[in-house]
Order: structure tokens, then sequence, then C-alpha cells
């Protein structure tokens, strides 16, 4: 991607990833630098998701072209404890929804969102993140998406 | 027998008359807004209590009547309450004075037309009360914009009204009938077209009908002043209603059709059949057209009707005094 | 007795309350939001100062329910997400797990499918369009477009079964192979449908209420549609050439002849005008659909009877009557997906309009509301 020059990312291009034109894997630092290359260049935000794995919980920011389309996903894992990341919704206002409903799924916490409140769920007397696995359902992320991993990391670790 | 209690027994049978002749047009104009908005929609409308649904409105009254009087809690009864009965009570008051013919007329006053004006005027305090005592914000807009609502459209009837008193130089209504002949082309209408045009449009946006309907205004403010209401508190008002589409065709009729005066064999059925037509036109814009917008709608009073009117009233002075 | 207490979201709203204003909840029961949106407004006389919507009455939790569940048993749930376009959502799911999975799907199979969703795409239109002038308030016309909805359900209720949740489509195809009447029917249909347009036009489109209620009302710019991510007719309303069908082609849509409709006036009328071009545009794709209707499998016989993808993720999207519709899906080569994300169009069209319904009036927010095409379902998911 021409336009992430520069930037620390990696692109991963696998034919077990199907139906986003660009995966990029970034790490939280330099997240909002990469969203904001995206709004310069007139991408729209489709949507913001998380899931949750036995190492760290995985966030998806999902971006297309009006004039020129085709998925980009950006990818970003955090850590569970603390569950933070930083905002997007200065630069793309529609991520302020989804930030909402990825906090009340997930539990994870936006750094400045200035209305960080639940969005779908009731807001008072009830507690949890539905969309948390339990400890017998949860994978590790290096099953299912091994791809992210140098081949060289996971011989490491099978060592 | 003296002449005050003539008169006073006169008053007396002819209320009973009105309230009977209530009664009658609210079912006959219920049923055939019915069926006429069945028609223009494609539907059949009201089919199964009797002969062609004939008896639904009657059903309905038994279900309005018997219906569990509610107070909403935080509302306050008294304003509650007397907002529809203040809003049917001021209707057959309006009746009185309409020449439905030259024996049926219960009060032959000489100022006929500025009672009308008074007591059509109770209406809108009934609504602004039954808005405000219902405590309910949406009623309270509904009530706010049926005052503004009232106010912008008193203007031009007022207008209309006065072009056509100084062309005929009196404020009877039986008067300026007599004045107008019996084929179509000595009605007022064709003197006075521009105002025949203010006078539809002011009293339809007078009666809170489409499109003009705003203090109800269904999909902007859920039912307006009527929201709390249930029951007979909104038959009264419905009541009210259908009473006024009547009394404002009488007027129009009264003004500027000719009355009871027809071609052939003047007399009441000439008045009800005009009246009619103009019911049946005022139903059928109902179903035909959205409604307007707010700021519209005054606009459409002051910047078009009220300077239309006061032209048409200074032209209706010079020609008068011309001729 | 308490009965009335001030919720979460009333007490946050009102914290920025000014003095001289009053503060009314439209809804969630209320004529004009379809359904049980609620939006809390801060309203000064007749003009809202600013709005916040509150979503979540209709909240059943779809993306669980698609992760405990297997794949087919999920599948049904698809089609009551958008009740106005059923299919589309259906589309969606099937093409996902196709993809995963690496289903063909018959030649057949892939018109049929463009048939019944553009026919879904027809009624959806036309219960906006019928309902949406019940919002500016006309009576007649939510009549006049059941008519013709009602024959529209009746064709697809032979063929699929159902008339408003649809869960026609098949892994690998379609349910039942369409027949000699459904054709007939739906050229019928057309036929009739080709001239109730111009009487829609006649006796609504030229209405000169109709006009000054929705020119240069609800102005939503470029900037704005991309910030918030709107699709759809929305985003076409305002000079945005951007549909699925022609974007990223999905089933057979690149061999059919259509245009996609775009208005540059950014306001109400510009999405009432692209809503009705498209109708005109599905109907010309059915009609091209049946006549180049292929002989054929419905269904592909080698679809395996157990859905097990292998680990790896999809993501499919199809554009339905609102705008784009996703859907994606993680599996970890079991039984049940891992995590299954819905992208609905209405959610992100939606939120734009807590920014843009400062400083309208009230019946223009209600009509700018109107012209979202909102369906809460698919919103709540």
């Amino acid at each position: 991607m021409e336009l992430l020059k520069g930037l620390d990312i990696k692109l991963i291009s696998d034919e077990r990833l199907k139906g986003s034109k660009y995966q990029i894997l970034i790490s939280p630092e330099i997240l909002r630098k990469v969203v904001s290359k995206f709004r310069e260049e007139g991408y729209f935000l489709e949507d913001v998701m998380a899931m949750e794995f036995k190492e760290c919980l995985h966030l998806l920011y999902r971006f297309n072209h009006f004039e020129n389309p085709g998925t980009a996903t950006v990818r970003v894992s955090i850590d569970k404890e603390p569950a933070e990341i930083e905002t997007i919704s200065d630069i793309y206002s529609g991520a302020l929804w989804h930030e909402r409903e990825v906090f009340e799924f997930f539990g994870i916490t936006f750094k400045n969102h200035p209305d960080l409140k639940p969005l779908l769920l009731p807001a008072e007397d009830f507690e949890g993140h539905p969309l948390r696995k339990t400890e017998k359902d949860m994978k590790s992320i290096k099953d299912v998406f091994p791809m992210f991993f140098d081949e060289t990391d996971q011989e490491e670790e099978q060592s | 027998m003296s002449g005050v209690e003539w008169t006073f027994i006169k008053i007396v049978i002819g209320m009973l008359l009105i309230l009977g002749f209530i009664a009658f047009n609210a079912i006959l104009l219920g049923y055939g807004e019915r069926k006429i908005s069945g028609f223009i929609q494609g539907r059949l409308g009201p089919y199964a209590v009797g002969p062609h649904g004939s008896l639904q409105m009657m059903v309905d009254m038994v279900k309005l009547m018997t219906k569990q009087i509610i107070t909403p809690k935080k509302a306050d009864g008294f304003l509650f309450w007397t907002a529809p009965i203040l809003s049917f009570m001021s209707v057959p008051v309006l009746f009185m004075v309409i020449p439905f013919s030259p024996s049926f007329t219960v009060i032959n006053s000489g100022l006929g037309i500025v009672i009308i004006l008074a007591f059509s005027g109770l209406n809108v305090l009934a609504l602004c009360i039954g808005g405000l005592g219902s405590n309910n914000k949406w009623s309270l807009l509904g009530a706010a914009r049926a005052v503004s609502q009232f106010i912008a459209f008193e203007v031009p009837i007022l207008l209309v009204v006065l072009s056509i008193t100084l062309m005929t130089g009196t404020l009877s209504l039986s008067e300026i009938i007599s004045k107008q002949g019996g084929f179509p082309w000595q009605w007022n209408i064709v003197l006075q077209p521009i105002a025949f045009v203010i006078m539809f449009v002011a009293s339809l946006a007078e009666m809170n009908r489409v499109p003009f309907d705003l203090p109800e205004g269904e999909s902007e403010l859920t039912a307006g002043y009527s929201t709390e209401y249930g029951g007979m508190g909104f038959g009264l008002f419905v009541l009210a209603e259908y009473t006024h589409i009547v009394v404002a065709s009488s007027v129009i009729t009264t003004l500027f059709l000719g009355g009871w005066k027809g071609p052939v064999f003047s007399g009441i059925w000439w008045f009800l059949l005009k009246m009619y037509i103009l019911c049946f036109i005022i139903l059928w814009i109902r179903w035909a057209f959205p409604r307007v917008r707010f700021d519209q709608l005054l606009n459409l009073s002051w910047k078009y009707l009220i300077p239309a009117g006061i032209f048409n009233l200074l032209a209706t002075a010079l020609l008068v005094k011309l001729f | 007795m308490e009965f009335w207490k001030e919720d979460f979201y009333s007490l946050k709203f009102a914290e920025k309350k000014r003095d001289d204003t009053i503060i009314i909840n439209i809804g969630p029961q209320h004529p004009a939001t379809h359904g049980v949106l609620r939006v809390l407004a801060e309203l000064y006389g007749e003009y809202i100062v600013r709005s916040e919507c509150v979503l979540g009455y209709l909240h059943r939790m779809q993306e669980k329910m698609g992760e405990i569940k297997t794949y087919p048993q999920f599948y049904p749930n698809t089609g009551r997400l958008d009740y106005g376009h059923a299919l589309a959502w259906n589309w969606a799911y099937v093409g996902a797990i196709e993809k995963l999975v690496g289903i063909e799907v018959p030649e057949k199979a892939e018109y049929i499918r463009v048939i019944t969703t553009e026919l879904n795409r027809i009624a959806s239109h036309l219960l906006w369009w019928g309902v949406y002038i019940l919002d500016l308030g006309a009576f007649t016309p939510v009549m006049y477009a059941f008519e013709d909805r009602e024959i529209l359900l009746d064709i697809l209720q032979r063929i699929t079964g159902s008339r408003l949740t649809y869960a026609y489509f098949r892994f690998g195809g379609v349910f039942q192979d369409i027949d000699s009447k459904f054709i007939e029917d739906t050229k019928k249909f057309c036929k009739r449908m080709h001239s109730r347009l111009n009487l829609y036009h006649e006796f609504v489109t030229e209405n000169i209420i109709f006009k000054k209620r929705v020119e240069d009302v609800g102005i939503f710019t470029k900037d704005t549609i991309t910030k918030y991510g709107a699709t759809g007719p929305v985003a076409r309303g305002s000079g945005i050439k951007y549909d699925v069908r022609k974007a990223e082609p999905y089933g057979v849509y690149d061999r059919f002849k259509f245009k996609i409709p775009v208005e540059d006036k950014c306001d109400c009328l510009a999405r009432y005008m692209v809503r009705m071009k498209e109708l005109e545009q599905s109907l010309s794709i059915v009609e091209q659909a049946i006549e180049g209707l292929p002989e054929g499998d419905f269904k592909n016989k080698k679809t395996p009877k157990m859905i097990k993808p292998p680990a790896g993720e999809v993501y499919f999207s199809v554009e339905s009557a609102r705008g784009k519709v996703g859907i994606y899906i993680v599996s970890d080569g079991g039984m049940n997906p891992y995590r299954v994300k819905l992208r609905s169009p209405t959610y992100s069209n939606l939120s734009l309009l807590d920014e843009v319904s400062k400083g309208m009036m009230l019946a223009d927010y209600v009509a700018t509301l109107g012209s979202l095409d909102l369906v809460i379902p698919e919103i709540d998911k």
C-alpha cells in the first residue's frame, strides 16, 4: 500500500483470509497515524470490531473507498490488562457508535472517547461483556490466525 | 303569549334540533370520511356492522361513551376536563345564527357573522387549555401550535368578512343571502373570487384539517393536544371538529354560494346540498395531501393570505365607492 | 409508588440542558420512528438544539447467537435482521459461507437469487415510499404502495415460503426452483409497476406541498457521509456513486446492464429520487434476468451436509435496499464460528443524524429520519 509508506506496518496476504483487498497488521501506538492517513486519502469507515483470544484482544478496523473500492482491514492486538486503546472517533465520527459497541461487548476502554457509555445493552443493572469467551471456548490467536506470525517465531515456540 | 316568551321557546326548540343535527352530522361525516377515504385508497372502508357498515359509527359512539374516564396522574384535572367540554359547548351557538332557509333560522340576528367569529374562537381556547392541562410536552407543543395558527388565520378571515360586509352593507347572514340571486353567476363568489379562496384556505387552517393539521400532527407530535385524551374526552374533540367542518361549510355557503337560493325551488335543500359538497371537498383534501411545515403555514398566512386580503378589501371599498 | 424514574440516558442528556429549552423523548413509542428507536431531543420552541439516539430496545445479541449456533442453524436469523430486505442479508451470510468453504453455485441459482433479491428490493422501497409520505402527513400513498407490495409478496411467498422474514437461499443454491407461474407473474408485475411508477410521480413527486417539505431539508455533505461511513441511497443522494453491486460485483450482477442513480442535492428529495429511480433499475434487472434465465440445477448437489470450514476468516458484502451489508466470519475449524460480525448499513446511516440534526425544525427532523429508511432490528442487532 502506497499510502502507508514509511510506517511500521505488516502487510499480510494469505488465502485463508478472504474478502479483504489489504490486510494490515499494526501495533496500537501507530493506529491513529494509520487511520489519519486513511482519512486523508478519502476512505470511509465500514466498521470497528473486536474478538478475544487467549493472549490478547484483537481489533479490526475496516475501511473502504467510494471511488476505488476494496476493503482494507487494519488489525491491532492489544493486551487484556489493561484493555485500552486510543479512540479514532475524532478522526472518523462514525467510530463513535462502533467504539461504544465494542466497549460494552468486550470491555475495551477507548481513551479520549467523548461519550463512552453502553449503546445496545442496558445501561443500568447489567454486568459483564457478552462477547468475551469463556475459558473453555477460548482459542489461541496462533491457532486461528497462524499467518500473523513469522514462521521463525512459530518454530522457536515449538522447540 | 308575549314576544319574549316566544323567542325563548323558539331558542329551546332550536337548541334541541341543533343538538340532533350535530349528532346526525357527526355520524354522517364520520361514516362519510371513512367511506370516502376507503374509496380514495382503494379499500372498502367499514363493512361489517350493518349494511355497508352504516351502523359502524353507532358502535363507535357506544365504545367511546362506555370507555373508562382516565385522568393522567400529573395532569391538572380541572383544565384537562374543561377543555373538551368547552370545545363542544361553543359549537351549538354557532348553528343558532346560520340561516338554513328563511323559516329555519333560530335567531335572525343582525350581527350573525360577528357571533360566529366570536364563538368559533372559543375552540382554540379549549385546545390551548387542554394541551396545557395534560402536562405532557407533546400536548404543550400542540397547544402552542394551535394558538399561533389560530391567530395567524383569524386575520385573513376577518378581512374577507369585512369585504363581504362592505359590499352587501350588512352583518346579518340572512340579508347577505337575500342580496344574492339563485343562479351561480349571481353569487358572491363571482364578485369576490379572491375572497372565496382566502376564506376556504383559512377555514381549513382554522379547523385544523390536513394539510394544516399541525396541532395534532400525528407523525410529529404523536397526537398533539389530544395525546392524553381517550374515550369521551377524545370523542368530544372529534365531535367538535366535525361540527366545525359543517359550520365552516355553512358560512362559506352563506357568504359566497347564495345560501338557500337555487335556480329552482329555493329552500333548505339547496343550502344542505351546497354545504355537503363543501364538506366532501374538505374530506377529500384530507386524504390527498401531505402536511405543511409550521413555518410554511405561518408564511402562507402572513405573507400571502393577509396581503391578498388587504388588497381585496381596498379594491372592494374602492369599487363600492365608485358604483 | 414511584411510577416514573429518569433513566440513565435522560439524566446524562439533561446535564448539558440550557435553561430555556425542554427535553422530549421522540420514541420509543412514536409514530415517526417506525419501531422502537428513541431519540432524546432538546427543543428550543420548534427547533432542535441537539439530539441523541438511544438504541437497544430491540437488541437480541445476534452476534452471540451466531457464535453459539452452528452455521446452518444461525442462517434463518439473518432474515430477522432487516425485515424490509431480508434476502440481502440471506445472501450476505450464504455468500460468506460459500466463499469460506469454497462451494460453487450453479448459474441458474445465481439468476434466481438476483431475481428474488431485486423483487425484495422493490418491495422494500415500496414500503419505504408509502411510509415516508405517511411521515409527511399524507395517508393515502401508503395504501397504494401496499397494494403493489401485496402482489409482490404473494409472488415471493409461493417460491420462498414466507412473506417477510425469508430464509430462501441455501449454501450452494436456493431452497426450491422457480416455476413458469412465478415467471409469468413476475413479468406481469414488472409491466404493471412501470405504469404505477408514473402514477406515483404524478400523485406525490409533483405535489407542491411534498416538494416544499423535502427540498433543502436534511443536507448530508459528502464529508459527513465519508466520516460516518454511510452507504446506499443515503450516500448516493449526496453524489457518491457507490453501489456494491457495481463496485465489488458478487453473484452474476456483472452480467446485467443497469445504472446507479446518483443525485447531487444532498437533501431529502435527492434521497427520495434515488430510491424512485432504483425501483426502475431493479425492474430492469429483473426483466433482464428472466430473459436470460439459464437451464440447469437450482442447487449444487455436492454441497457438504455438514458445514465445517477450515480455520480462517471471510468478509462478504452485498448491497441491500439500505446500503452495504457486510458479514464477517472467523472460523477456528469447528462446527460453529469463532466470531460473527454483522455490518448493518442503517447503523452507520443513523449515526450521522445526531450531528446533522442541530438547528433543525422538529418537522424537518421527522422528514430526515424518514429519508434514512430505518429498520430498527437491523440497527439493534
